[in-house]
């Protein structure tokens, strides 16, 4: 209850309350808008977090990251394209529903069922992160190195149509962190006497050229344009609401699965609401209607997307390891508060723990309210020309790594990213790993270091410590369920 | 509709029934070939971008262990990816194909040195000038010419101004341009510029 209160009063300061606003907003109008990210827009956010409290600073970012996934369902549903990659299957039902003249009833069994998931979600944050902290209060240095490879080989996995190139750009990212300064020995890596590299590759930099710039680019270069989403219709905004209930099963489902997916390294919202979806239609009275304006389809695609976004804080918080870029970026703002996410946290900052779930919960009821009253305004935004927004994100782009050290090199590093970031994107190269890979290679490289040094230089230490077998059993039984299950895939 | 998790949609996707971003196999395997060079190249330097420890820890806390361990699994888990592209290179179209890889590139380039006048401009002429004329040169690369755009860049850089100079007080440095100028111009104008 203590904890409760604490939690309250922190919520109740004005920064986090701003943060959570701007948050929202910024994050629904980045779902509405095609062709941004919340990486996209977390990154351009993520240097003006780290000026702020650590909770007004991460819930502007978790505001930037939930409030896409509720406004990607407007331009999914109205104009059949999703306002962000992971509302591919809202566009399968949502889009037809509002063609058969209901889209005030698909929009609003959208936002309803982003709700949901996302309150389970929070509900199943407030379990889990204590009990793996709990588990995580065990482990070493060794069972830390395991658990950071199998979060590495699930994030590879989660490319499973480009292995090669996420094997290929996750090590680019890892040898991009070993650049300046080194230790136990203090020498320097890859700086060649230049001084601006001995701080090593800047992530902000990083994830704002790789993520907003390259996505500028795109929008700078998409002529199309389109007339506004046809007329809302004379359907109340609440049609859909409370529709979410008559499918019982689906919820449960579809919860349960981004729940657990959302823990998963990698696999997430993108993983979740495939599989969800097609339980939901292997499960549906009326299986036919999928992709032809079923409402159960909205649910389990939209449940399941929200239902991961409070659990993919699981490892972060209990565990203190990314498991992408986005939980990079969240914890960047925790370290430089020096709030160091694992096991103590929950123990030594109860209050801003607390205050966090709070925060996630009102976000979610602010989100939701504000998307029922202002959609119609919301969706004119859907057509909005994307070169403007292109031209926009150059400018804060700018603006974000400029202004965090008030380096030119920042901004070149940002250029140089932006360029690749364009690159990868054209050819189908995955970005995520590169920068799970400058985050996570550092951590891995210290854990490894600080086991072999325990075990003078014996790598069997790995096998022998039972926690830390298990996660390198766990990583080699995705491997090998991979190889085997693409051989078989072949074969036939 | 592939289950891309890359995917980047924008307005274009609208008008077809597939998301059409797929490289081909070509220019896919062209475009992990330069980040596999780089790889390699980066392993080639180790030996003059690294030293050895000054105490004998053991092999695995020398300084050129870890970078060498990720640049190895980094080139044996993406050598896929050009043995892929040497296996096409006899099929009609293959350079046409693989040289897509670099397809809108000039166009990007184009907006890097964009960025790189800005970025010169600001450091000179201040941010507040230098975006306001930096808009106006991006809405027109982009298309977005004549008529009302040049009031909507307009617009655009005074709503980025206020919300960032004025909302959040963002700081810049003093522009160079005022070493130039008499003292009381940059005392002044300067926190305005």
């Amino acid at each position: 209850m203590d904890a409760f209160l604490l939690g309250l009063q922190e919520v109740a300061q004005w920064q986090v309350l701003v943060a959570l606003c701007i948050g929202a907003v910024v994050g629904i109008l980045i779902g509405a808008v095609p062709g941004m990210e919340p990486a996209g827009a977390m990154a351009i956010a993520l240097p003006f977090s780290l000026t702020m409290d650590p909770l007004a600073g991460i819930i502007l970012l978790l505001g930037c990251y939930g409030g896409a996934w509720y406004g990607g369902a407007i331009p999914a549903i109205l104009i059949r394209v999703p306002g962000t990659p992971v509302n591919v299957l809202t566009t399968y039902d949502g889009h037809p529903l509002a063609q058969k003249g209901q889209p005030m009833r698909a929009l609003s069994l959208a936002y309803s069922s982003s709700f949901v998931g996302g309150v389970v979600s929070i509900v199943a944050l407030i379990f889990l992160a204590p009990f793996m902290a709990q588990i995580a209060a065990r482990f070493g240095p060794p069972e830390y190195a395991m658990v950071m490879v199998l979060a590495t080989v699930s994030v590879v996995l989660a490319h499973h149509e480009n292995i090669p190139s996420a094997i290929l750009t996750f090590g680019l990212g890892a040898f991009l962190g070993t650049v300046g300064f080194e230790s136990p020995h203090n020498t320097l890596r890859y700086t060649f006497d230049q001084t601006w590299l001995v701080g090593g590759v800047p992530m902000v930099p990083m994830v704002i050229g790789l993520f907003a710039m390259s996505q500028a680019f795109v929008l700078m270069e998409t002529k199309t344009r389109r007339e506004g989403p046809a007329d809302l219709g004379s359907t109340g905004r609440f049609a859909g609401l409370w529709e979410v209930f008559t499918y019982r099963a689906t919820v449960i489902r579809s919860s349960t699965l981004g729940v657990v997916m959302g823990m998963l390294p990698g696999v997430g919202e993108f993983g979740a609401q495939f599989l969800s979806y097609s339980l939901a239609r292997r499960f549906s009275k009326k299986p036919e209607e999928f992709g032809n304006g079923s409402p159960e389809g909205v649910v389990a695609s939209e449940v399941s997307i929200n239902a991961c976004t409070s659990t993919v804080l699981v490892p972060l918080l209990s565990l203190g390891i990314p498991t992408d870029p986005l939980m990079a970026m969240l914890l960047a703002v925790f370290m430089i508060h020096n709030i160091i996410p694992g096991p103590l946290l929950f123990a030594e900052h109860a209050d801003f723990i607390s205050g966090l779930y709070i925060s996630l919960f009102v976000l979610n009821v602010f989100v939701l309210g504000l998307l029922l009253v202002f959609t119609k305004h919301i969706v004119k935004l859907s057509s909005i020309t994307p070169q403007v927004v292109g031209a926009t994100i150059m400018v804060l782009g700018f603006i974000g790594t400029y202004t965090q050290n008030y380096r030119i090199t920042d901004a070149l590093f940002t250029l140089v990213f932006a360029i690749a970031g364009r690159f990868m994107l054209k050819n189908g190269i995955p970005a995520f790993p590169m920068v799970v890979g400058l985050v996570l290679g550092p951590m891995l490289e210290q854990r490894l270091k600080q086991s072999m040094s325990i075990s003078g230089g014996d790598p069997t230490i790995f096998l022998t410590r039972p926690l830390a077998a298990i996660f390198l059993c766990f990583a080699l039984i995705a491997v090998g369920g991979f190889v085997w299950s693409h051989l078989r895939s072949k074969a036939h | 509709m592939p289950d891309h998790i890359d995917h980047v949609a924008t307005l274009a996707d609208a008008e077809h029934k597939y998301f059409d971003d797929e490289a081909p196999a070509e220019a896919a395997g062209l475009g992990a070939l330069v980040f596999w060079l780089i790889g390699l190249l980066a392993l080639v330097v180790l030996p003059i971008a690294t030293r050895d420890g000054r105490r004998d820890l053991g092999w695995f806390q020398e300084p050129a262990t870890w970078p060498s361990i990720v640049l190895v699994v980094a080139l044996v888990g993406g050598i896929w990816l050009p043995r892929r592209l040497w296996s096409l290179r006899g099929q009609p179209g293959f350079a046409a194909r693989a040289l897509t890889a670099f397809e809108g590139m000039g166009r990007v380039m184009a907006y890097c040195g964009s960025f790189l006048v800005f970025l010169l401009s600001v450091v000179w002429i201040g941010f507040t000038l230098s975006t306001l004329i930096y808009m106006q040169v991006l809405y027109r690369m982009s298309g977005l010419r004549g008529g009302r755009w040049p009031w909507i860049a307009l617009a655009v850089s005074l709503v980025v101004l206020l919300a960032f100079r004025g909302g959040l007080g963002i700081w810049f440095p003093l522009p160079r341009v005022m070493d130039y100028l008499p003292d009381w111009v940059g005392n002044r104008f300067g926190e305005y510029l």
